[in-house]
């Protein structure tokens, strides 16, 4: 993987620039710090160089048990993760490095012969590259093809945490991963091999394990392919123990706000040190924050705010549009028009399906408000699950509070 | 005006997801419900298939074909 220019590869992980790689790494390994005394990182020569002498990322051990595989093609990402899983001999958890948490995780999660993040059912990228795989490549796992018509349908699960007590199971995948690059690498050219990452480590596996009756314990029960329930900034820490920044979410300049946000109200001094070394290490980059002072300064005072505020405190607290929010009409049509708080451009949205919720915030309103006059109408309520419309009324409007600032806490 | 700001959320609650400032997911398109793998026995000869509420005739309809490989075989 030395030296790779692929966007997805160890310098920039997918994110947006850079730095946010590094301070995804970070934030990672010092939130699972606080819930596991030892947090170890498992690399290459080049990759302990990197994030541990030189931006004395704390990592308890370092293994640089990854050196081995530099000679396969770069775009391999998850490679290094069914090598490292296959070195476990005693019951692990692995964490991708865009995985945060602020809470343990459930006994009866780790304690299983296999868990994994969340199951994928017929999620959208596979297909493509199923497609190309199929037609050409030279061999493919039986596991795989028995699956898939088992199933007669993609099942996959999701590895953003894995791990587990069945040794074996993790060493299978290895050697059936490794003969799966190694008999089809010269048809590489001819598939998204970028996707191919998450057929050999996520489908593969789960037919591996399908094939083997190993029961697959999961950390959430229903995850939509859009991931969204499961980067639930807004709601950390008092709904959303965990976040798992994946695939196109490293592009948002709204997750990487959060991202740098939460490294620095969290860990200031180690914020401020890896800011220095990063400068060392990269002098010809630019480290600055890219988000205003005010803007961070909003944001630290609503993260302490919900530091010691409790689900039903969010509930039962007052929300108004802010007046730095227009409300326009045209044309018979209501919009909203609000400058962006990371950059100060300007949106304008038209007022409808779920922004219509906005509309009962003109003036100062609980979330529990709505919740009970919507709640009062029985046939609404002979539809709705009363838990789920108290979380997603909750989640709208810290969304709008937090990450754009059209809500305001009165 | 509140009575039919409500009738409005009500209706997008019970039929819209929600939405939210941050979304993910692989990079990759969906390519519809009527894809699935072919298995052709023992020989695993690739070939095509009928698939229940699928078009046979529709030009958009995918089929699965793999290389026919002799280590492999189907459960039935």
């Amino acid at each position: 993987m030395n030296y790779s220019k692929d966007p997805n590869s160890r310098y920039k992980g997918g994110w947006l620039q850079q730095k946010y790689s590094f301070y995804s790494q970070a934030l990672s390994c010092l939130t699972f710090k606080q819930f596991y005394k030892d947090v170890e990182l498992y690399t290459d020569a080049n990759g302990k160089e990197l994030l541990v002498d030189k931006l004395k990322i704390p990592y308890t051990k370092v293994n640089l048990t990854l050196d081995k595989i530099n000679s396969y093609n770069p775009k391999l990402w998850a490679l290094g993760k069914v090598v490292t899983y296959a070195e476990q001999n005693e019951p692990f958890l692995h964490a991708d490095s865009d995985v945060f948490i602020w809470q343990k995780f459930p006994n009866k999660l780790v304690s299983a012969p296999l868990f994994a993040q969340n199951i994928e059912q017929n999620f959208p990228a596979y297909q493509e590259a199923l497609n190309d795989i199929l037609i050409n490549f030279d061999w493919i796992p039986t596991e795989l093809i028995n699956s898939l018509y088992k199933n007669q349908s993609i099942h996959a699960f999701n590895a953003g945490i894995i791990g587990g007590q069945n040794h074996e199971f993790f060493k299978i995948l290895k050697n059936k991963t490794l003969s799966f690059i190694s008999k089809n690498e010269h048809l590489f050219d001819k598939i998204d091999v970028g996707i191919f990452n998450t057929i050999f480590e996520q489908q593969l596996g789960y037919a591996i394990a399908e094939k083997h009756k190993i029961p697959i314990e999961y950390l959430f029960k229903e995850v939509d392919s859009d991931f969204s329930n499961i980067i639930n900034f807004h709601t950390v820490p008092f709904e959303s123990k965990y976040v798992h920044c994946i695939g196109y979410a490293k592009k948002s300049i709204f997750a990487c706000e959060q991202l740098e946000a939460r490294l620095s109200y969290h860990f200031p001094s180690f914020y401020n040190e890896l800011i220095k070394n990063l400068r060392v290490t990269f002098p010809e980059d630019n480290f600055d924050c890219d988000f205003p002072e005010k803007r961070m300064n909003t944001l630290f005072k609503i993260y302490d705010w919900l530091e010691t505020t409790s689900i039903n405190e969010v509930f039962e607290t007052q929300f108004c549009i802010s007046d730095k929010v227009e409300i326009l009409n045209e044309d018979d049509k209501y919009f909203i028009s609000y400058s962006l708080p990371q950059d100060q451009t300007v949106q304008k949205e038209e007022i409808k399906d779920w922004l219509a919720i906005l509309l009962y915030f003109e003036n100062p309103t609980t979330i529990k408000e709505l919740y009970e006059e919507l709640c009062q109408d029985k046939d609404f309520l002979k539809n709705t699950n009363k838990v789920e419309l108290k979380s997603k009324l909750i989640s709208f409007v810290m969304d709008k509070f937090m990450l754009l600032e059209i809500l305001d806490k009165v | 005006m509140k009575e039919s700001i409500l009738k409005q959320i009500k209706a997008t609650v019970l039929n819209r997801k929600e939405s939210k400032t941050i979304i993910g997911g692989y990079d990759g398109s969906f390519t519809g419900n009527c894809s699935f793998i072919i298995c052709g026995g023992f020989q695993n000869t690739a070939g095509l298939a009928y698939k229940p509420g699928c078009s046979t005739t529709s030009s958009g309809r995918r089929l699965y074909v793999y290389k026919p490989n002799p280590s492999l075989y189907c459960w039935q």
